[in-house]
């Protein structure tokens, strides 16, 4: 904090920051000063204050407020540079009159150094389990911590090894209920190998209007062989040999949901599979079947007992 | 009449007028020190200028209190009941409104129910069970041998029976959880617990109790500071934040002062004596109508009074801690205030409710998961996990926030509505667009670090995995179903919540206050969450052992 010497008798001004200008900012974001002036001894309102970059005056604000021997102005926004720079400004007051009395000038250096915008992803709309070599598409999602639009930018998904698998380029309009989540679709090969796949979306954001650091996220899902037989899974409440509707059934990578008849049919390759279901206040249920051909599976749910799910 | 009206237990002073002179004989330090030490504290005590004067001061106006109240009343007592709220009801009026009360009444007879004061004990003191392990078996004895004469005295004083519950209940076997009608258009909250209190309220105020609202009671004044009567209370008037104002009251009680203050559960420093992991982020239900803060205990034993069957409070059984509901702060679970209620802006949101536990991952401050989020609220196991250190170098005990993460898909699930009144932006709920983000929005009073985003994703990318694997590889929890995955995302408080109190003021079967030296303390009395003994859930407790202090306080002499 510096002022400058004036003339003898003239009293010397003070100039400060309520609050110091961050050692880092983002790109291009709005930098707030509230620049106070101090050493006055009397109200300086209506003075004038400038902030200057390189040679240009790139803000001005008025004195109000005069309180604790100080005046200050209002909070200013000044933007930051949009390149990632080391940066400063100087916040003066110049010579003015102020009240019938003269002042002379004085200065502050400011400075700080701007970093990029944070990218992050997300991934959704993923289909699991998918038929291994038939085409299907997944949604992404890219935001930049300074709200930025993303128009435009490309995003990619990429195997286990990295490779480019498909691309697309993000749409004009956020993602709905989000801020600034700017979103498309990727067509994509299904993978040739069957089993669990963890795959990644990569983000480069380059070629943005503002600089921004690139980003990746991984989804997983399963590929699996085209189906052979229809599964039909009975869900009974144990005691009462009720249909318990809306339970989750899960066998082995397939999901579907029972109906009011306490049942879910579902289509699948031969093979051993994990049956689980899940109803919440129910115990979870599950079993192993051999899947050979159409059948049906039986399953009962037990309920927990009250006390555990009961809190008066 | 009274069940049990020579109190057992430990030794009592009710028909010992003059207990200060045994006191007296009963040190072996010799006269002239005895006189030198109490002398002093004789003259305090005429020194208190007394605004009021009353027989029986009763201090706090839930289901204890006002049954004390009315008890003492009763037996012509002039009875004073101060309140620190601005509406009486106490941790009652947020209750489901149940009580364990039986003993073979009316009710029960025409439902065909066997039941007697011996069944009765026999469910609340069976060793196999720890919510019946570590009870004063004196007092659930007269709990047992008082609930036929509580019944018809309840029913008496205002209060409208449901019905009985068709299920085992705790250490209940299916007889004597009756619940209570909920008052008529209670404008404050849904909770069938203004049944209990606004009928007493009514009776109360019908026989001439006066109720001092707002008024907290910040010290018990006694002949001296561990020996002779209790002689009255100290107040201070507090404002609608139990922010102490400055009006101040000295209050004599010329028989008896009955502690039923509400228990200890929102006292940090207090509940930290049982569980040191209990630390400041774990809130009290229903603190949005009664802070819970243990003023009757403290009061007492900064007068000499011990706590009672301290096992109780530890049992890691029934619910002592709950998982609660999420995104508000004061997370209780089952009950909750009208928006509209004079005390919502305590509460701020009304909270969600997860009704399957599928729909949500539970993170930890660092973003890490730490437990099957699907268990039933009794699985300590989980509670253990949860309030486990994460590595704050400046606190060790407790675990910090725990966050409740999901998606848009489970607000569709689920039926919630994200936005306030249900849920509290100020610290307690926040969205997102992306996973990173949404962790780096969370900024919470007890959020020691910010959450790192790269955790917090990489938790939710495994987390996803493991719903296409079908095995949770980390906590086992049962066949994970749906990935947290399609924006906007969501971060709720959903950190376990303090439920009862099951230790407090030791008493004995007159609800009397035992010191540390096992003797009365003459005219002081104890009743409800703020008395130990028996850990037993609800206001039937809370009757009987108010109804009980009423009675003995009433017959004190002046």
């Amino acid at each position: 904090m510096s002022a400058a010497p004036l003339a003898e008798g003239r009293p010397v001004l003070h100039l400060e920051l309520a609050e110091p200008v961050p050692p880092q900012v983002p790109v291009g974001a709005d930098v707030l000063l509230q620049v106070r002036v101090s050493g006055a001894a009397r109200d300086l309102s209506g003075g004038r204050i400038e902030v200057v970059a390189g040679e240009e005056i790139v803000a001005t604000a008025e004195l109000i407020a005069f309180r604790d021997n100080f005046n200050e102005t209002a909070a200013l926004a000044v933007r930051a540079p949009v390149g990632v720079e080391a940066f400063s400004w100087t916040i003066r007051f110049p010579p003015q009159e102020i009240g019938g009395i003269a002042y002379e000038g004085c200065a502050l250096p400011v400075s700080s150094q701007t970093r990029p915008h944070r990218t992050s992803l997300a991934v959704w709309s993923v289909p699991s389990p998918v038929r291994a070599a038939d085409r299907f598409a997944v949604t992404v999602g890219a935001k930049s911590s300074g709200a930025c639009a993303l128009s435009g930018a490309r995003i990619e998904v990429r195997d286990e090894t990295g490779a480019p698998l498909g691309q697309a380029i993000l749409g004009d309009t956020p993602w709905p209920g989000t801020d600034a989540l700017y979103w498309t679709e990727i067509a994509l090969a299904g993978p040739s190998r069957e089993g669990q796949q963890c795959w990644s979306v990569a983000f480069a954001a380059t070629d943005l209007e503002l600089p921004h650091l690139g980003s990746s996220a991984e989804f997983s899902f399963t590929a699996v062989k085209p189906p052979e037989h229809r599964v039909a899974v009975a869900v009974t409440e144990s005691e009462a040999a009720a249909p318990v509707e809306a339970s989750e059934i899960a066998l082995g990578p397939y999901r579907a949901a029972t109906d009011k008849a306490g049942v879910a049919h579902i289509e699948v390759p031969g093979g051993v599979y994990d049956l689980a279901v899940w109803k919440s206040g129910f115990e979870p249920a599950s079993r192993t079947v051999e899947i050979a051909a159409d059948v049906s599976v039986q399953l009962e749910l037990i309920r927990r007992p009250k006390e555990l799910t009961v809190w008066d | 009449m009274l069940k049990s009206p020579r109190p057992t237990g430990a030794e009592n002073t009710d028909d010992r007028p003059n207990a200060a002179i045994d006191r007296r004989s009963f040190l072996a330090s010799g006269a002239a020190v005895v006189a030198i030490a109490e002398a002093p504290a004789a003259q305090a005590a005429e020194a208190i200028a007394w605004d009021r004067e009353v027989d029986v001061v009763v201090i706090g106006a839930g289901a204890g209190g006002l049954v004390a109240a009315i008890a003492a009343r009763e037996k012509g007592a002039s009875v004073l009941i101060v309140e620190k709220n601005f509406d009486i009801g106490g941790r009652a009026m947020m209750s489901f409104g149940g009580l364990y009360i039986g003993g073979g009444n009316r009710l029960q007879k025409a439902k065909g129910v066997e039941d007697s004061a011996d069944r009765a004990f026999a469910d609340w003191s069976r060793p196999e069970k720890p919510m019946g392990r570590f009870s004063d078996r004196a007092l659930v004895r007269t709990w047992a041998d008082n609930n036929l004469e509580l019944f018809d005295w309840l029913e008496k004083n205002g209060i409208q029976w449901e019905a009985y519950r068709g299920a085992p209940d705790r250490l209940d076997r299916n007889r004597t959880r009756l619940n209570v009608v909920r008052w008529p258009n209670e404008p404050t909250t849904p909770a069938r617990g203004s049944g209990f209190v606004r009928p007493l309220e009514k009776t109360a105020r019908r026989m001439g109790i006066e109720i001092l609202l707002q008024q907290q009671m910040t010290k018990i004044h006694r002949e001296s500071p561990l020996n002779g009567r209790v002689t009255g209370i100290a107040t201070i008037e507090v404002d609608d934040s139990y922010r102490p104002k400055t009006r101040t009251m000295n209050i004599r009680a010329r028989k008896g002062i009955i502690i039923a203050t509400g228990g200890s559960a929102g006292n940090p420093v207090f509940r930290t004596m049982f569980d040191v992991r209990l630390t400041e982020e774990y809130q009290a239900e229903n603190s949005e109508w009664t802070e819970r803060t243990g003023d009757g205990e403290i009061a007492a034993m900064e007068i000499g009074a011990a706590l009672g069957a301290t096992a109780c409070q530890t049992t890691q059984d029934d619910n002592l801690i709950t998982k609660g509901r999420m995104g508000k702060k004061s997370n209780g679970t089952i009950t909750e205030l009208y928006p509209t209620s004079p005390h919502f802006f305590r509460a701020r949101a009304l909270g969600l409710v997860v009704k399957d536990y599928q729909d949500v991952i539970l993170v930890k401050e660092n973003g890490l998961r730490f437990y099957d989020e699907t268990v039933p609220t009794r699985d300590y196991e989980y509670y253990a996990a949860a309030l486990a250190w994460t590595g704050d170098p400046k606190k060790f005990n407790g675990g910090g926030p725990i966050w409740a993460i999901f998606d848009a898909d489970a607000v569709t699930r689920e039926e919630w509505d994200v936005k306030p009144p249900h849920v509290d932006p100020a610290g307690y709920f926040f969205s997102a667009d992306t996973i990173e983000e949404l962790a780096g929005r969370i900024v919470n009073e007890y959020q020691w670090r910010p959450m790192p985003g790269a955790a917090l994703r990489k938790t939710v990318e495994r987390y996803n995995s493991f719903v296409d694997s079908g095995v949770d590889a980390d906590f086992k929890k049962p066949r994970p179903m749906h990935k947290v995955a399609k924006p906007p995302f969501y971060a709720a408080w959903h950190t376990p919540a303090l439920h009862d109190s099951y230790t407090g003021i030791r008493i004995n079967t007159g609800a009397e206050v035992i010191d540390l030296h096992g003797k009365g303390i003459p005219g002081l009395y104890a009743c409800g969450d703020s008395a130990g003994g028996f850990g037993q859930h609800g206001i039937c407790r809370a009757a009987t052992f108010g109804r009980i202090a009423g009675f003995h306080a009433a017959a004190q002499p002046s």
